[in-house]
């Protein structure tokens, strides 16, 4: 038998359960009915690229995606083989030239030093662990290109933005605006970037032929 | 009734009705687009649907509302079969779809059937504005993006003229594919799912195996040609192997695949 303040007590808990109930209901219905953007549900949850604020004409200070290695005009020789995994090493003219592991797969990077410091750094941004940089926003911190070459490198797609004089030359598709490569180097005259680094400006072959019966 | 119980109890009946309001008003919260279609979607061939005893695919689809092909015959995508080509089937497609197939008349019916049954997934919404022109020759090639200019002007798929059938739906989703791999934000952060599963199955198909002697793509491109294969046999199930594994059963049949049908799904969200 139990007395009134008994019912009363058992009754006030019974509520409070209940409200707790309802609470986890509307959070659950919450987060399962709330819009969602579709096209990001593959990279939910990763890092978002850092952009630091620039100053231009400054090589050292540009940070476009966590995948950058190096320095430029800071790195030595020295530490490359102990930040990275040096897959080749050539001597070419006065620099040297290091292929290194990339995070995107099949793909290589690529540092190169003069006098034992890093002046040249090639950095491919596509993994399937973060959202890839883009053109717009770099253009919004940097202003637009000294030049813009459409199907250069490895399609169609790719559009080749040059910053020479700010020590940055940036390739992105054209169509989706994501970056697919960053170099960064010492800062230069346009025509000096073509000299040194134009095999990466080179036209985009024709697509594959498909499905062709031979 | 003694006063003290009062209170308590009102407490209580007003907890019960809240409860209850909850119940009869949660079935008519609003849901989202995608999640409609997933609550009443058409069962297809793709995921091996659920079937009670005795009952076939299309009496599923027709319990659920779904289209009729009216052939008798559940649709092989993962979307609805496709009502009676209309008169004019090009202008059809382009006023649905934003998409221009400039191709023979048969093979728009052949389009108009995939493109229903693969319309729920939103890829033909993602590459809206695509042109594709046909040829003679017996191969595809892909020269530009929408609203891009290539060697054929606006024109984004060059398609043989010459294919017919599963076959021609499998490949024009393959090619398709290429220009949702390149030209949309979704089929791009998909492309970057591959190399997890061509790592963990090698290859989906022969092709971008690169066993075929005579077309095997380079290796900066296998990436691009097993996703195109993925999505093309993922929502063609009733395609076997194209190129030079022709006749070879789809990679997907008897839950194969699993990591590519993976990819498959998030970048289709189905």
């Amino acid at each position: 038998m139990i007395n009134a303040t008994q019912l009363q007590l058992r009754l006030i808990g019974l509520g409070v359960l209940v409200l707790v109930i309802i609470s986890i209901i509307i959070l659950v219905l919450y987060s399962a009915f709330a819009p969602r953007d579709q096209s990001l549900d593959s990279i939910e949850g990763a890092p978002t690229p850092i952009l630091a604020s620039p100053t231009p004409g400054d090589p050292k200070s540009h940070q476009f995606t966590p995948l950058q290695k190096t320095t430029i005009e800071q790195t030595t020789d020295e530490q490359i083989p102990q930040q990275n995994e040096v897959l080749s090493k050539r001597k070419v003219g006065g620099a040297t030239i290091y292929t290194i592991r990339s995070e995107e797969p099949g793909k290589t990077d690529e540092i190169r030093t003069k006098d034992g410091i890093v002046v040249f750094e090639k950095t491919s941004t596509k993994t399937n662990a973060a959202p890839l940089p883009k053109i717009a926003t770099i253009k919004s911190k940097y202003g637009n290109p000294e030049e813009t070459l459409d199907k250069v490198g490895e399609g169609f797609y790719m559009s080749a933005y040059l910053y020479p004089t700010k020590g940055f030359a940036i390739y992105a598709n054209k169509y989706t605006g994501s970056v697919y490569v960053i170099q960064r180097f010492l800062s230069m005259t346009l025509a000096d970037y073509k000299k040194q680094y134009g095999e990466n400006l080179s036209p985009a072959p024709a697509m594959p032929k498909e499905f062709q019966e031979l | 009734m003694k006063d003290q119980y009062k209170r308590p109890i009102q407490i209580a009946r007003t907890l019960s009705a809240i409860v209850l309001l909850g119940i009869f008003i949660l079935p008519h919260i609003p849901l989202t687009h995608a999640q409609k279609v997933t609550s009443n979607t058409c069962r297809t061939l793709v995921g091996s649907p659920t079937l009670e005893p005795g009952q076939t695919l299309e009496q599923l689809n027709a319990s659920l509302g779904c289209a009729s092909a009216g052939n008798g015959e559940a649709p092989a995508g993962p979307c609805q079969a496709a009502p009676p080509p209309p008169g004019d089937i090009r202008a059809a497609i382009i006023s649905r779809w934003g998409i221009t197939l400039n191709i023979t008349q048969s093979q728009l019916s052949w389009a108009w059937q995939e493109f229903h049954e693969i319309d729920c997934t939103g890829f033909l919404q993602d590459i809206r504005g695509t042109l594709v022109d046909s040829w003679e020759n017996g191969y595809a090639q892909q020269f530009s993006c929408p609203g891009g200019n290539g060697e054929y002007g606006p024109t984004d798929i060059m398609f043989s003229s010459q294919w017919n059938g599963e076959f021609m739906q499998a490949i024009l989703v393959h090619e398709l594919t290429h220009v949702w791999q390149f030209c949309s934000q979704r089929g791009e952060a998909n492309l970057l799912q591959i190399p997890s599963a061509y790592n963990g199955e090698g290859g989906l198909t022969k092709y971008s195996r690169r066993e075929c002697p005579n077309f095997a793509p380079g290796f900066d491109r296998i990436y691009h040609e097993d996703q195109a294969d993925t999505i093309a046999l993922y929502l063609n199930p009733d395609s076997g192997e194209l190129t030079c594994g022709n006749g070879a059963p789809n990679p997907f049949a008897g839950g194969r695949h699993s990591l590519h049908r993976g990819v498959a799904q998030r970048g289709l969200g189905r």
